[in-house]
This record gives structure tokens, sequence and C-alpha cells, in this order.
């Protein structure tokens, strides 16, 4: 039988990007963790055949996604402020320059979160975590065109927005 | 026959600005013959304006970009041309024509740098009771047993709050009657030691009774089936 220790071992080279994609979907830190901590306890539930999962990461992501489903569904409360968040990293940026990409930033995260979910996760999925179109289907259930579609909408209301933007 | 990972190879030289000039003559030519392999397709158009490109104002990375990020925008980049995108826009260097778009790769980036460093274990709230039922195990999380020890408890304080109450009366009336409960005062050590005894064993019964009534709602609700898996 496996031990909590060794059976956790095998999450814990992805479990930033399990955190990261609860963290994108739910805007909140705590939620983002509890959704680790119960998918957690699903691994444990099964602990006997997790071994002969083939992609544990794929698995792993596509719990964590139901997990954060089920809390959207669940919960009435406002989520956090993105832009509080995230920094940024420009540090060779004059204060001025960095002044507009703070907000050129926060206008991103606020046309990123405005984004209808499955689009939102999959810009997320592609943009952030890098992963092929075949393996976004697999992670959300969609098919490939389907993927391809929403990537592309995201983009272009990504676009739109950034456009017009006056530096 | 034109091996397409040598192609890439130059390729990739040439991104960095560290080909030669017969190396980018070489590719050139590769890319002009008209049999490019899918993959490079999308450097086509550059090293067919190349000249033209290079005799602009604007330098080589604005050029690439630019066209690269045409094709991201419709959605039809690969991942690792998206990896040329992010690595242009996350240096300082941005033209002025692209500057709008460096925010979303910063976006993407700042978000990509979150990591969990938190050890993974079994949250304390979560510690699991295995039950077995029908040869089939059955895990009850913390939050069920607490739900079912708050019943129980309210189960248990109701039943002698109520008992109380009703013989309330009783003792009162015991107490005008001067037939009220004796209360022994000890007067020697192994009195007191006898006396607590029984308090003790007093509580160990309630305390059975108790747990008897927990284990006999986490039965029931194990039987109801309502716990998920």
């Amino acid at each position: 039988m496996q031990n909590e220790n060794n059976l956790f071992k095998q999450i814990d080279a992805f479990k930033g990007k399990l955190y990261r994609f609860a963290f994108n979907m739910l805007r909140n830190e705590l939620d983002a963790e509890d959704v680790i901590q119960e998918l957690l306890i699903k691994v444990w539930q099964r602990k006997d055949q997790f071994d002969l999962i083939d992609n544990k990461e794929a698995w792993c992501m596509t719990v964590t996604r139901n997990l954060a489903i089920d809390k959207i569904r669940a919960r009435k409360q406002s989520s956090q402020d993105i832009s509080e968040y995230h920094f940024i990293q420009d540090h060779g940026a004059t204060p001025d320059i960095l002044a507009e990409d703070r907000e050129s930033l926060k206008m991103v995260m606020e046309v990123l979160n405005a984004l209808p979910e499955n689009q939102k996760q999959i810009i997320h999925l592609r943009d952030v975590e890098g992963y092929s179109y075949k393996e976004i289907s697999e992670l959300i259930g969609l098919s490939e065109d389907q993927v391809k579609v929403n990537l592309f909408r995201a983009r272009q209301r990504l676009k739109e927005k950034l456009k017009n933007f006056k530096y | 026959m034109i091996d397409v990972n040598h192609i890439k190879a130059l390729l990739d030289k040439f991104w960095e600005a560290e080909t030669t000039s017969s190396e980018e003559a070489e590719i050139k030519a590769y890319m002009l013959s008209g049999n490019v392999d899918e993959e490079l397709q999308y450097a086509v158009p550059f090293f067919k304006n190349v000249d033209s490109d290079l005799s602009s104002n604007e330098d080589i990375d604005t050029k690439i970009v630019t066209k690269l990020l045409d094709k991201y925008f419709e959605g039809n980049t690969s991942v690792e041309e998206e990896q040329l995108i992010k690595e242009y826009f996350l240096q300082n260097n941005v033209s002025p024509s692209l500057r709008q778009y460096k925010s979303m790769f910063n976006a993407f980036s700042n978000e990509a740098k979150v990591t969990y460093d938190k050890e993974l274990t079994l949250p304390q709230t979560a510690k699991v009771v295995p039950l077995r039922t029908e040869g089939k195990s059955t895990i009850i999380s913390m939050k069920w047993i607490k739900a079912a020890s708050a019943a129980a408890f309210i189960g248990v304080a109701g039943y002698f709050f109520t008992t109380n109450y009703n013989a309330a009366p009783a003792a009162v009336a015991s107490v005008n009657t001067n037939k009220a409960a004796k209360y022994i005062e000890p007067e020697t050590p192994e009195e007191a030691l006898e006396v607590t005894m029984k308090a003790l064993a007093m509580v160990s019964r309630k305390y059975k009774q108790g747990e008897q009534n927990l284990l006999d709602g986490m039965k029931t609700m194990n039987e109801t089936n309502i716990m998920r898996e």
C-alpha cells in the first residue's frame, strides 16, 4: 500500500500547474488551496489505482478543473481582485512606463477575467502553461477544433482591447 | 533532398542573429524553393521580403514578431512560435508599434511564475476513517464525522434537557419536602476517592452512550449512501 508521502511525491512536479489552474478559474488563493486539498483527498481515496493512471498530470488537471467548477457553482462571494495579485516584472522600465504597464496590465486582467469560462481556461492552458491543442482538448473535454475556435475568440477579444491602448 | 532539421537549426541560429551570410543565403534559398516544410512555412513571408525588410528602418525582430503576432491572433501559431513571441515581449527593447501587446505577455509570464510551495499532505480537517460496507471501502471525511458528532450531541443534550426539565418540578418538590437528592461531603480521602470513581464511571457510561449514538449515526449515513466518493 502506498504511503502518503510516496503517493503525493508523484504530484509534486506539477503541483504549481494545478494550483495556477485552480487560481485562474477561482481568482482566490484560499479557494485554490482548498481545491488542491480536495484533489489530494481524491488521490488518497484512489491510492490503489493511482499508479495505473498513465498521464497523472492530465488526470489531476481534469479533477482540479471539476473541483474548481463545483466551487464556482457553490459560492456566491465576490472574487479577489486579480490586479493585486499580479506584479510587473519589467525591472528595466522607467517609473512612467511602469505606471502605463500597470494600467495596461490591469486592463488585460480585466479582459481575461471577463472571458467566458471555457475561453479563460483555454487561454490559460495554452498561453501560460504551453499545452498543445490535443492536451487541452483532453483536459477540458472539447474537440481540438472547439479548442482552436475558443482560443481564437479569446485572443481576438484581447487584441481588440489592446490595439487601441495608447502609451 | 534538403534536411529540414538542418534548416531548422540554421533558422534557430538566424533568430538568435548568429548566422553567417552563407548560412543566411542557404536559408533564403530553401524558403524561396517552393518546397518548404509545413512547420517552417511561417518564416517564408519574411525571407521572401528579406531584402526590402532589411532596407527599412524596422529591425528584423520586429518584422518577424509582427508576422508571428498576426498568426498568433488568428490562432495559427505553434507552441514554439508562441515561445519566440513571449521571449520578444519579455525583454525591454520592444518596438513602439508593438508595445500595446507587451502587457498581455507580461500577464501570462507573471501567472506562469506563481508557484505552490506548500507541502502536499492530507489536510488535518479531512483525515479519513475507513468503513467497510459490502466489501467496498467507503471513506468518510472529518466534516461528516463532525456533523454526526454535532447531531449526536444535540440528541444527547436534548434528551438530558427534556429529562431534567420534566424532573425539575419533582426535584423542587423533593427539596421542599426535605427529600432532595443526597449531597455527600466526603470526610476521608478513601471516601473522596470512591465518590470520584463513581462520578467518572457515570461520565464514562454517558460517553459510551454518546459514542454509540455517533456510530449509529455514521452507519445510517453510510447506508443512505449520501457520501460522495
